[in-house]
């Protein structure tokens, strides 16, 4: 319990570092937010005023102090480009990468796992063969690239979906996940190649030690050994593996936005770096390194549920 | 140092070694200059004399695939250099020394590991600007923490081993400990985190240089190349589907060198 | 007032289209209520410099904006300056006094009338200069802004200005609005409905709409970020219309669903020279870049040989000022070039950078072939990507730069508002062009009220800065606008505007 809570404030530490070093590196950025926002045709005096209005020429520390305050009430400011709440921009975009990161883990699990265990089950055979080296150029294919050519197989020669037809939560459920189906899966498809490899090399060295054989000289069927015990333990170094794999999404979905034209979070990060939005570069910056922090919480959590060894 | 013979590291070394030599080449000579446009060749399918055809400008793809590959590969060295020069430093002093160094190191590692690569990278690309140098520096800072990481384990690992102590009480000096004794110790699994890690940056500066950063235009990248396929689909689908295949080829040869390492060197864990 | 006879001198298909809506104006029916349906048009980039009329300044925001605000007077598709919200106007014999009868019956998307207090305060609002330069420049002349009664507005210049009625286009709205940046509120054909932030942004016919309404009920404004994806996006039925598409993309389009319109761009696309920066300060090299470069062959790459050349700052859409002998000032010569680099004392040539805006596809293009061309005087170009913002801040702003490829354009429809920016003094003058000659024939071609020294001097401006190789002129771009078969209805204007309003579905 201790060590949890100690976690806990580890954790926080982490995050106040992260949000002070993403607003220190705006500070030298090039650019200006004000002369951005006013445009080409911007006198001096009116960039000077608008600093102002902005609050721009205050002192860096009582800026920042003033930021952290708000974050913590949960108001995580004005964006400068588009005069709206930042935090209900990020309500807005947030579930668009939730889903498609969820469907993305989803695709993840419901694939490996038995494949994994087929393959493992046959290993060393013509079929594990043959899996292994399909697996292992799958694992080589960047998302992206996968993304472009399944939108010209799977949508303009099949037309089984509409290329960039994303289709907003708030209108249809239904279509937003059916389109989302695609990115997602396209970011699935390298993770999941790694997650069989890991999971079917970590079974076979599992099935090799001493309980095993203990357990089938005491009669069990294989079936029974392969779930009961072998799983169960191969599956610890996994969900280490899944958890990092989260992260690893959430940061490949600003690619496969791009190829999908999905207006999300990565979208959203992308485009307020080019406009100098800082309000909404280090809430977003701040958000995802705050799932990635609680994402190894959790996993650092059930890996201490399952394997009661680790301290 | 063991003899590396299993099937992934000889077939990931023969690629590699093959994306290597284009690279090379494509240092001093390409079929065409990469450049050099043409407008009757605009959109020209492969042909004998240019085997992946051409793009929008009438350009050789196949000379421009070579020097995409030779920019990819030289961002990828830079990368992996800076990510283990100070990936080995910061890890081997934690994991030699531990208290309170180590706690403040790894606090900051955190930071950035909480951080996926490519964002870290895009963040500081922000800050320094686009441009090829800029990519290499900013990807290698976002490796760092990996290969501290790492090296960090190893070292905790080798620190309680009796050869470090009998060093230790033959007098052997700290810096003299953990390059001269321990380091050669790691080098398996240094080298096999190299090839992940050369793996990786292969992957991100494809994906950067398809946001548009990275490499600049007339010169070629892969990830740019792919990105302006896009649109001609349908009329020119080789204008994609090989720099895609050359990305998906390095990675492969560094990933079955990694595989091959580790196959031979972990013993008992995987087989 | 200025009329543009040769405004589209190519694409008969254009002017069959143009042609069609006159007739189908004529026989009234499309004229009559709109008709429900939905279209969805891509735009490359959000409305992110706000929804506040006087204080947009992006052309991307600023022509969508057209649809929903109005001013006194506005351009119709051939340039001219034609009554909107006045009903017609009055200007004194010296130039100094504008009178304004208003419109009646106008109101304003949220159902209140609009009236003569709206359209003082919306000139005060952009006139007022306390805090430095007004939010329109030329409202910085005006002496007063007087309602005389509820459907009358006149006002006083300080000094006569022919072109001050252009800056009257300016957006009138409401003055109870407490917070324009938000509540979107003015008198045009569409009203504001919302929008989502990098998706999309939602218009609605206005249905008590002053004059001709507008015919398609919804029009959903969809952000196409990536310009690679746009064929795939109308391909694949995501989208119905989209501006401003490449020759390359509009020849991927053969067969489809879609057909493509042509027009030109009216801007003055060039590889604008830091004149104030070595090497290019020495005239002798500039002409020697002029004289390498061959925009002809640019044209073939980028635009499919469609644009239009120019030797000037200044694009055909102005009849009166463009002149076609000034495209010839520098034909493609390799030996003239290397021999006045050789004069210059760059024997050898010289390396340099050409900052790129990011997002403009066709700039970018224009500079990878202009690096090709530059090798054959042994001249190396470098290219260097900067994001829109940097452009801005550090090329626009801050001229610090060698080259860079752009377009500029007209803010309004005038021959200053083009080469106001190359005066020596200029606030807008980013490439430090600086000839006392040219600063003479400006000022005397803005301090006349007679056309024919007006028009004399600002063409005595162009030559100064085709003949002084001020920048490398290249082309003025042709734009193809792609539209599903079953709309029709589209106008191209010769300044930076999508009217909406004019778009109608051919059937049920």
């Amino acid at each position: 319990m201790k060590q949890v809570f100690k976690k806990i404030i580890s954790m926080f530490a982490t995050l106040l570092i992260v949000s002070a070093v993403v607003f220190a590196a705006f500070e030298i950025i090039p650019g200006d937010p004000a002369t951005s926002k006013l445009g080409s045709n911007a006198t001096a005096e009116a960039v000077a005023r608008l600093r102002a209005q902005m609050g721009l020429d205050r002192p860096f520390i009582v800026r920042f102090l003033s930021w952290l305050g708000d974050m913590l009430k949960g108001d995580m400011g004005i964006s400068y480009s588009y005069n709206m709440k930042v935090s209900s921009m990020i309500v807005d975009k947030l579930p668009i990468t939730l889903v498609m990161t969820a469907i993305s883990m989803i695709l993840t699990l419901v694939i490996s796992v038995p494949t994994a265990i087929f393959l493992a089950k046959y290993a060393k055979s013509g079929i594990d063969r043959t899996g292994q080296i399909m697996n292992q150029a799958l694992m080589a294919v960047p998302s992206f690239f996968l993304g472009i050519l399944m939108t010209w197989l799977f949508g303009m020669v099949f037309k089984w979906f509409r290329p960039g037809g994303f289709i907003s939560y708030r209108k249809n459920v239904a279509g937003f996940v059916g389109y989302l189906f695609w990115p997602s899966l396209a970011i699935a498809i390298p993770k999941c190649a790694m997650s069989i490899k890991l999971l079917r090399s970590a079974i076979l060295s599992e099935a090799d030690k001493e309980y095993v054989r203990t357990a089938y000289s005491r009669g069990n069927s294989t079936m029974e050994v392969l779930y009961r015990h072998v799983l169960k333990n191969a599956l610890v170094p996994l969900i280490t593996f899944w958890g990092m794999t989260v992260a690893d999404m959430i940061a490949g979905s600003i690619v496969i936005e791009q190829v999908f034209n999905i207006p999300g979070l990565g979208r959203m990060l992308l485009t307020s770096i080019s406009n100098r939005d800082y309000p909404v570069v280090e809430a977003v910056i701040v958000l995802i390194a705050f799932v990635v922090v609680l994402m190894n919480f959790i996993v650092d959590l059930i890996c201490r549920k399952v394997d009661p060894r680790i301290k | 140092m063991k003899k590396y013979d299993n099937f992934n590291f000889k077939a990931g070394l023969i690629i590699t070694a093959v994306i290597v030599l284009i690279a090379v080449v494509g240092c001093f000579a390409t079929p065409y200059p990469s450049t050099q446009m043409n407008m009757e060749l605009k959109f020209s399918a492969p042909t004998a004399s240019h085997i992946m055809g051409c793009d929008n400008y009438g350009r050789d793809i196949f000379s421009r695939v070579m020097e995409g590959i030779r920019n990819t590969l030289f961002i990828a060295l830079g990368t992996v250099a800076i990510g283990t020069f100070f990936g080995v430093i910061i890890g081997a002093v934690c994991g030699y020394f531990g208290g309170r160094i180590d706690d403040a190191l790894m606090r900051i590692n955190d930071v950035m590991f909480s951080f996926p690569s490519i964002l870290l990278a895009l963040v500081i690309v922000s800050i320094l600007g686009t441009g090829s140098f800029n990519v290499v520096i900013a990807l290698g800072i976002a490796f760092i923490p990996s290969f501290a990481r790492i090296v960090r384990a190893e070292y905790k690992k080798n620190v309680a081993l009796d050869y470090v102590q009998s060093a230790a009480l033959f007098g052997a000096g700290h810096l003299r400990i953990i390059f001269v004794h321990i380091l050669p110790n790691i080098i398996p699994v240094l080298l096999s985190a190299v090839m992940i890690g050369f793996n990786n940056a292969v992957l991100a500066e494809a994906g950067l240089s398809y946001l548009g950063i990275g490499v600049q235009p007339p010169e070629a990248s892969l990830g740019r190349m792919l990105s302006e396929a896009q649109s001609y689909m349908f009329t020119a689908p080789w204008y994609a589907i090989f720099p895609g295949i050359a990305i998906a080829v390095m990675v492969l040869g560094f990933a079955l060198v990694a595989e091959g390492i580790s196959e031979d060197t972990v013993k008992g864990g995987f087989r | 007032m200025m009329t543009f006879k040769k405004l589209f001198r190519k694409g008969i298909a254009l002017m069959l289209v143009t042609m069609a809506v006159a007739l189908s104006g004529c026989s009234g029916d499309k004229a009559e209520g709109t008709s429900d349906g939905t279209i969805t048009i891509g735009i490359p980039q959000d409305l992110e410099d706000g929804l506040d009329p006087h204080k947009v300044s992006a052309a991307g925001t600023k022509e969508i904006l057209f649809n929903i605000f109005e001013g006194l007077v506005k351009y119709d598709e051939f340039g001219n300056l034609i009554p909107a919200l006045a009903q017609k106007y009055e200007i004194s014999e010296d130039g100094l006094t504008y009178r304004f009868s208003l419109r009646s019956g106008v109101k304003f998307h949220d159902g209140s009338d609009m009236s003569a207090d709206d359209v003082v305060y919306s000139i005060e609002r952009c006139a007022d200069a306390t805090a430095g330069e007004p939010l329109v420049p030329a409202f910085s002349n005006i002496a007063s802004v007087v309602k005389e009664d509820n459907s009358t507005v006149v006002i006083t210049l300080n000094a006569a200005d022919t072109e001050f009625l252009a800056s009257l286009t300016t957006a009138v709205i409401p003055k109870s609005n407490d917070d324009p940046a938000t509540k979107v509120i003015g008198t045009g054909p569409y009203r504001y409905v919302g929008r989502s932030p990098q998706e999309s942004i939602e218009l609605e016919a206005f249905d008590k709409y002053w004059g001709n309404k507008a015919h398609i009920k919804n029009v959903v404004l969809k952000i196409v970020a990536n310009p690679d994806a746009i064929v795939m996006e109308l391909t694949g039925g995501s989208i119905d219309m989209i501006c401003r598409i490449t020759d390359t993309q509009a020849e991927e389009l053969k067969g489809s669903d879609f057909k493509v319109l042509e027009g030109t761009m009216n801007l003055v696309q060039a590889m604008y020279l830091n004149n104030a920066v070595k090497p290019f300060d020495d005239v002798k090299v500039r002409q020697a870049l002029c004289y390498a470069i061959d925009p002809q062959e640019i044209m073939d790459f980028v635009s499919g040989g469609k644009g239009t050349e120019v030797g000037s700052s200044m694009f055909p859409a102005f009849g009166k000022y463009y002149d076609e002998s000034l495209n010839h000032v520098y034909d493609r010569d390799i030996d003239k070039a290397k021999a006045l680099l050789k004069e210059a004392g760059y024997p050898d040539g010289f390396s340099f950078t050409v900052s790129v805006p990011s997002n403009y596809q066709q700039h970018i293009s224009t500079a990878e072939v202009i690096s090709e061309q530059l090798k054959a005087i042994g001249v190396d170009a470098k290219i260097s990507l900067i994001e829109w913002d940097s452009w801005l801040s550090d090329v626009y702003v801050g001229r610090n730069f060698e080259a860079t490829v752009v377009g500029v354009d007209a803010s309004t429809l005038t021959a200053r508002a083009m080469l106001e920016r190359f005066v020596s003094d200029s606030g807008k003058n980013f490439v430090n062009f600086s000839s006392a000659a040219y600063d003479e024939a400006f000022k005397k071609a803005i301090g006349t009220v007679n056309d024919g020294i007006q028009t004399e001097s600002y063409k005595e401006c162009l030559s100064i800065l085709a003949n002084e190789a001020a920048n490398v002129y290249i082309q003025d771009l042709p734009t193809f606008v792609a539209i599903r078969n079953n709309i029709d209805g589209y106008k191209f204007y010769p300044l930076y505007v999508q009217d909406l309003a004019s778009l109608y579905f051919t059937e049920k």
